[in-house]
């Protein structure tokens, strides 16, 4: 009897399941960062390194470039009247300054868009 | 027509709402890149700590603001918001469109700190609390001389 009622209820909710994965941009090979040397590495060799920068920022006489790739992984239980729904949203991101001369003065890395994980709202994905 | 008929009336009307998915209640999550460390904002002093510093304690930022008199911004955000919400739609007559009606969303709002530097790249202030609003105080608008000079250009 106890099967028969987790077999229903399985049946019952199964056909509710939702996952899906969405990303942004390309991802960011960690070892095309590590080439990016600050003081020898010029902007044309970074473009040339990472590609084309999702965002260039005018700072006055110096320029920065951003770049960035976001995975984003959603579950959900549809019900009949409720629905439970989690998004989670992680992103490499790679920020490139240069100084008036295009040469390369400060990079800051991070790769997290692997770490987005799928999950219910009750669960914890942080732990990572 | 009798309360019993009404009520059952109601209830069939109700009952048809939420079979066919008109009516809904959702819960839903949503999380999306990782909040800052307490104890790596702590550890900025304001008039010492320089850009090289705080990039290495902070990680790459979310956004990157130009400052007058050549200083930066930098912001990190994060979200994680959680909520019920009540939707109900309902077929409008005429062009085959839904109405949408949602209640209590939770507003996406991303939480975060901003670094200010000045044009020797020293750490001049920091502020915490909804980007949003902080890029409303930090951001210097646009002139209208330079918005109709933009205007003219191709």
């Amino acid at each position: 009897m106890r099967n028969l009622s987790c077999l229903a209820l399985i049946v019952l909710l199964l056909p509710g399941c939702l996952l899906s994965r969405r990303t942004q941009n390309d991802p960011l090979p960690a070892e095309n960062v590590a080439q990016l040397v600050p003081g020898r590495t010029s902007a044309k060799e970074a473009v040339a390194v990472l590609g084309a920068p999702t965002e260039v920022v005018q700072l006055g006489k110096r320029t920065a470039y951003r770049y960035d790739h976001a995975e984003t992984k959603d579950a959900g239980l549809v019900l009949i009247l409720i629905n439970l729904f989690n998004s989670d949203t992680r992103a490499d991101r790679v920020w490139v300054f240069f100084d008036e001369n295009d040469v390369l003065t400060h990079v800051a890395a991070s790769l997290h868009a692997k770490d987005a994980s799928w999950a219910m709202p009750w669960q914890s994905v942080r732990a990572k | 027509m009798t309360a019993h008929s009404t009520w059952a009336a109601a209830a069939g009307a109700a009952l048809t709402l939420i079979l066919s998915g008109c009516v809904q209640l959702r819960f839903e999550r949503d999380l999306r890149l990782e909040p800052l460390p307490k104890q790596a904002l702590e550890s900025l002093a304001i008039g010492r700590t320089d850009f090289s510093t705080a990039l290495a304690q902070l990680g790459p930022p979310v956004f990157c603001w130009e400052l007058p008199d050549e200083g930066l911004a930098l912001a990190w955000g994060w979200l994680r918001s959680d909520g019920w919400q009540m939707r109900v739609a309902l077929p409008s007559t005429g062009h085959g469109e839904s109405i949408y009606v949602d209640y209590g969303s939770a507003a996406e709002r991303m939480r975060g700190a901003v670094l200010l530097f000045d044009r020797e790249l020293v750490l001049t202030q920091v502020r915490e609390g909804l980007l949003r609003d902080i890029a409303k105080d930090v951001r210097p608008r646009p002139s209208a001389d330079h918005g109709e000079e933009a205007a003219r250009k191709p």
